[in-house]
């Protein structure tokens, strides 16, 4: 199996079937790490999609150096900070708010999501880009432009907070899922 | 926890779980924790983290086209778009694009969220190459893998019974305990908390005999479909077992210069703790998979008793004498410590007020007796 590296070596010469490939390796994870911080489904996948377009539109500097998953969350990551930077002047949404509604279905994890909101949000980032889209540490301190020994800390910091958050939430969630069936 | 006690740090262990430790450090961990309730619990309690997290599950990823490149790029674009550009002329593609793009994007902006570029993808992918059309929507042919969870609030007449029965439960289905606290409420009632695993096809025969242990207070199912995680670590594994190979086979021929080698080697380093990690998230999905989890509470029904303190009613009519005499002891010694104290000063000014008062009453004496 043909390695990332060496496909985006080949979309940097023009090739589209190795961008479709690409493409089809990393659209799911890509579209899980906007849904799950953003409200709008149908945003999630246009910012999936914008993504997908500044890879092939910087192709030509890709120089393969490092993992092509972290250039690809890198620039997906600046993607959702821009998109954020966005709607906070439009002041049409806010963090809080995304992880609240991110789920088909309301009561989805809903009491992990509530615990989350309660975590710092730089913990909570950081405990997302590892949990979810399984970021190794020296990817997220790239991606977070942060020392490694910091990432670790923090991440470490974040899962005892949500424990605790956790606990907190899970038999009042409990009961409210299980009067409201 | 010290590094006295222990050979690691706590967060060394959440790094050994994440992966992240190199083969040699994780076995150390991993043997020490073997031994060590403290850091066991450690281990369960971040392992119960990323479970808990799990039970967020999202809808499923909708179907999405590659977008194609920008104008300019396009025309660099692989070897079957150049023979396609080279069949007809630019003026004639463009105006063809262009009637076929405002078609597809009437035809397509009910359902699109981004009309422009679905519709510009679908018309020239049906151009250049029909079949990838199908390959691009993703459409797994593996059977789904779903990891099923479950949530129970019970009310039992005595956790002590609950925790045997649960034991006996878990082991007849083959299954095993995950983590068991057990603590003390305020009204001197008992609290146990469980997090139970069980293979996935005998969830509900577990879940009726737990059920069976009390009253239910809360209750919740759900299911995580991991298939397309399982498909991604599968794809990465893959890659990085491939990328391993090249490695080994170019530091074999070694034809390089030294700082190249070594390069070459600290890839080779990494690349496998890449492997291992996501081995180990592997082998984690297979886990979630087979065996289900269920996250168990169990209340206490309040049972109100009689309390007469501690001790019986002799030891303490004894350790009451025994701190009366200890008191008067205490009263008659402290009186005497007084004594003892002001003494001293009684009698310097006694000894220095003395004369002057006797010399004031001869005086006084004298004065009264003179004619």
């Amino acid at each position: 199996m043909t390695t990332d590296e060496e496909l985006m070596l080949q979309v940097r010469r023009g090739s589209r079937e190795a961008f479709e490939a690409l493409f089809e390796r990393y659209r799911v994870a890509l579209w899980r790490f906007f849904r799950r911080r953003v409200p709008d489904p149908s945003r999630a996948e246009e910012l999936t999609q914008d993504t997908f377009l500044a890879i092939l539109q910087g192709s030509s500097r890709y120089q393969g150096t490092g993992l092509f998953r972290s250039y690809l969350f890198g620039i997906a990551y600046n993607i959702l900070l821009a998109d954020r930077r966005k709607a906070s002047t439009r002041q049409t949404s806010a963090l809080e708010g995304d992880i609240a509604s991110a789920a088909s279905d309301p009561d989805d994890g809903l009491w992990v999501r509530k615990a989350l909101m309660r975590l710092d949000a730089d913990d909570r980032e950081i405990l997302m880009l590892r949990e979810y889209d399984q970021l190794s540490y020296q990817e997220i301190a790239h991606l977070r432009s942060l020392p490694l020994n910091t990432v670790k800390s923090r991440l470490f910091r974040a899962r005892l907070a949500l424990k605790v958050a956790l606990e907190s939430c899970s038999a009042s969630e409990l009961k409210v899922i299980h009067d409201r069936r | 926890m010290t590094a006295v006690d222990h050979p690691h740090t706590p967060e060394e262990i959440m790094e050994m779980l994440d992966g992240e430790l190199p083969f040699e450090r994780a076995s150390v961990v991993r043997s020490h924790i073997a031994t060590c309730d403290a850091c066991r619990r450690l281990t369960s309690e971040l392992s119960g983290v990323s479970r808990d997290l799990s039970s967020w599950r999202l809808d499923p990823p909708p179907a999405m086209t590659a977008p194609l490149p920008p104008t300019e790029q396009r025309r660099t674009f692989s070897a079957s778009n150049i023979t396609w550009w080279s069949f007809v002329t630019a003026r004639t593609v463009a105006v063809s694009a262009v009637a076929a793009v405002a078609i597809m994007v009437v035809l397509s902006s009910r359902h699109n969220p981004r009309p422009v570029a679905g519709a510009m993808t679908t018309f020239l992918g049906s151009a250049e190459k029909p079949e990838t059309e199908a390959k691009v929507t993703l459409q797994s042919a593996t059977s789904p893998m779903i990891a099923r969870t479950a949530r129970l609030h019970l009310l039992a007449k005595d956790v002590d019974a609950s925790r045997q029965a649960i034991d006996r439960i878990v082991r007849d289905l083959a299954g095993f305990m995950g983590q068991v606290d057990i603590e003390r409420g305020s009204n001197q009632s008992k609290l146990l908390r469980a997090t139970l695993r069980v293979p996935a096809v005998r969830l509900e025969e577990a879940l009726n005999l737990v059920r069976a242990l009390g009253e239910v207070i809360a209750e919740s199912q759900g299911a995580d479909d991991v298939t397309e995680q399982v498909l991604d670590v599968d794809t990465r594994l893959a890659n990085l077992r491939n990328t391993e190979k090249r490695l080994n086979e170019l530091l074999l021929k070694r034809t390089g210069q030294l700082a190249d080698v070594l390069a070459a080697e600290r890839e080779v380093a990494r690349v496998r703790e890449e492997i291992e990690r996501l081995d180990a998230q592997r082998k984690n999905l297979d886990r979630r998979v087979s065996y289900a989890t269920i996250s168990l509470q169990v209340d206490e029904q309040r049972k109100a008793t009689l309390d007469m303190g501690p001790g019986t009613a002799s030891s303490r009519f004894r350790n009451a004498l025994v701190d009366g005499f200890r008191s008067a002891a205490s009263s008659l010694l402290e009186a005497l410590l007084i004594v003892v104290r002001v003494a001293p000063v009684l009698l310097a000014w006694t000894l220095l007020l003395v004369w002057p008062a006797r010399l004031f009453l001869r005086w006084t004496k004298g004065v009264h007796s003179r004619p």
